[in-house]
């Protein structure tokens, strides 16, 4: 039987087919302005149709994620964390420690052993998400994508310490007014917004070792300042970005089992 | 005696000269990228505007104030703007005693005694939600000019359009969306203006209300705002007759005090 995991996030929807503990395949659309079901129809259409599957196939649908309520057509859903766990256990096996940065969320998640045993997640407010680095992006016309390439350049050290992505937008305005290089703001957008995440690491119980998911996960400008901050690596599995939608996918095969 | 204050705001420069305690020139310009220069062209221009086309000279004593009160060269002192608009609102309303000041990139919510003292204040200046910098924000996603949203936001068909997030960067994607779904404007106007009442009134309840209440700051010119939070605290709001220039008339007070204590 083929199993479905959808994360329904703001910016983009993944979905990921599995059958029997492997995966099949992966499809990832932009979420837009629809409504969160008919883009996540519309994934796992490409998405059966990569394998060849009909319509009609049979099939057990879980979804998670920030649309995962308007997902009507799932079977079931899941949280985030739950999600993750699973997946990050999966891929990585000795993570104790997720942090999962999207467009519009950070959520730190404590796992043992594919469970999720704290969650905390920050979905209020810009700072400290993909929004943040997407307003500076926008402000100093660098695509988002290069951001972390160029400020692996700098040499100058620059603090960015508006917690607010709408201040930092001034900030970064008056940085580049007294001719500060664009390499190095972006170096001090990164370790500010490392600083920023580190509160909400520590509310979880930072424990080593620390895994990195999400829309973010290979932003290695981002990757790096976390690093720097906590002084040691930090892990990343093979395809950040479809953790959710794999772990609802696991999940969803653990429910089909436990039915038989 | 001739005093004057400077207000070096985030989005706009005001000064105020008072000839004891009349006020002979209020004006603004918006603040440039470069602070210091633009407290010294305001000044110039404000100087231009006085009756006997005063030198710096004539000015007997200057206080800045604002967070951009460091870098004016002119200044004999300096005041922080929360004593500023403690005693600028005092000024006019003498039975102030809660002061809200809506400024482009904070809020405060200050508490005065009878004299115009300062005895307590909280404030917003980590986030964009509930100041001006979110107004203007919604504004330029509407594309609809600033003095437009308030009387605007009245307007609504529908009543408020929900806007659930209070961060200026999400509530802009709620807005884009709303704007989508076809939604009138006018209610995410007024959605908008809610959000930030919602965002503001909390301040206000965690100081503690005391009549009489007064606003000052660029965002008190905004009927649409100010109109919700009247209705939410079931009181009436005291706006100087240009609320921009409240924190430098109370600067310009607080250089005549000095001058007078010989301070």
């Amino acid at each position: 039987m083929i199993v479905v995991g959808i994360d329904s996030g703001i910016y983009a929807t993944k979905v990921v087919l599995t059958s029997n503990g492997e995966v099949l395949t992966k499809a990832v659309l932009t979420s837009g302005f629809e409504d969160a079901y008919v883009v996540a129809e519309r994934a796992l259409k490409i998405a059966m149709a990569q394998c060849s599957l009909t319509e009609d196939s049979h099939k057990y649908i879980l979804a998670t994620g920030q649309g995962k309520s308007h997902i009507t057509f799932a079977d079931e859903s899941a949280p985030d964390s739950v999600c993750l766990a699973r997946a990050v256990y999966r891929a990585l096996p000795s993570a104790r420690t997720i942090l999962d940065i999207g467009a519009a969320h950070a959520l730190v998640v404590k796992c043992s052993r594919g469970i999720a045993t704290r969650a905390v997640n920050s979905d209020k407010c810009a700072a400290g998400t993909g929004a943040y680095l997407d307003n500076v992006s926008a402000i100093l016309g660098v695509p988002l994508g290069t951001m972390g390439d160029i400020s692996l350049n700098s040499t100058e050290k620059i603090e960015v310490t508006s917690l607010c992505a709408v201040f930092a937008e001034s900030e970064i305005i008056s940085l580049v007014h007294s001719s500060k290089r664009i390499e190095d703001i972006l170096r001090g957008v990164y370790r500010g917004l490392a600083v920023r995440l580190y509160p909400q690491l520590l509310q979880v119980g930072l424990e080593k070792d620390i895994a990195l998911v999400g829309g973010m996960a290979q932003d290695i400008g981002l990757r790096g300042a976390i690093e720097e901050l906590l002084s040691y690596k930090i892990m990343l599995p093979e395809d950040p970005i479809t953790m959710s939608a794999l772990g609802a996918a696991m999940i969803a095969e653990e429910k089909v089992k436990s039915r038989k | 005696m001739i005093t004057a204050g400077i207000d070096i705001g985030s989005l706009s420069t005001n000064v105020v000269i008072l000839r004891d305690d009349k006020i002979i020139v209020s004006h603004n310009i918006l603040t440039g990228p470069n602070p210091c220069e633009t407290s010294t062209q305001v000044m110039q221009e404000s100087l231009a505007m006085t009756d006997r086309d005063f030198s710096e000279d004539d000015i007997d004593y200057i206080v800045a104030t604002g967070y951009g009160r460091v870098v004016v060269p002119f200044s004999d002192k300096t005041v922080t703007e929360i004593s500023c608009h403690a005693k600028g609102n005092h000024f006019f309303f003498p039975e102030v005693r809660t002061i809200l000041d809506m400024g482009g990139q904070d809020c405060k919510a200050i508490s005065c005694d009878e004299k115009g003292k300062v005895t307590n204040f909280i404030m917003n200046d980590k986030c964009a939600a509930g100041t001006g910098r979110f107004l203007e924000r919604v504004a330029s996603t509407l594309g609809i000019s600033l003095p437009d949203l308030g009387p605007l936001s009245l307007q609504t068909v529908k009543g408020p359009a929900d806007i659930s997030h209070y961060c200026a960067v999400f509530a802009q994607q709620d807005i884009l969306l709303l704007k989508r779904q076809g939604v009138y404007l006018t209610d995410i106007l007024a959605g908008a203006c809610e959000g930030i009442v919602k965002r503001i009134y909390p301040l206000l309840q965690q100081l503690g209300i005391r009549p009489d209440f007064a606003i000052s700051g660029g965002v008190a010119k905004n009927i649409g705002i100010v109109s919700r939070l009247e209705k939410r605290l079931g009181m009436k709001a005291n706006i100087a007759f240009d609320s921009q220039i409240v924190g430098a008339l109370g600067a310009a007070l607080f250089a005549r005090d000095f001058l007078l204590s010989g301070d």
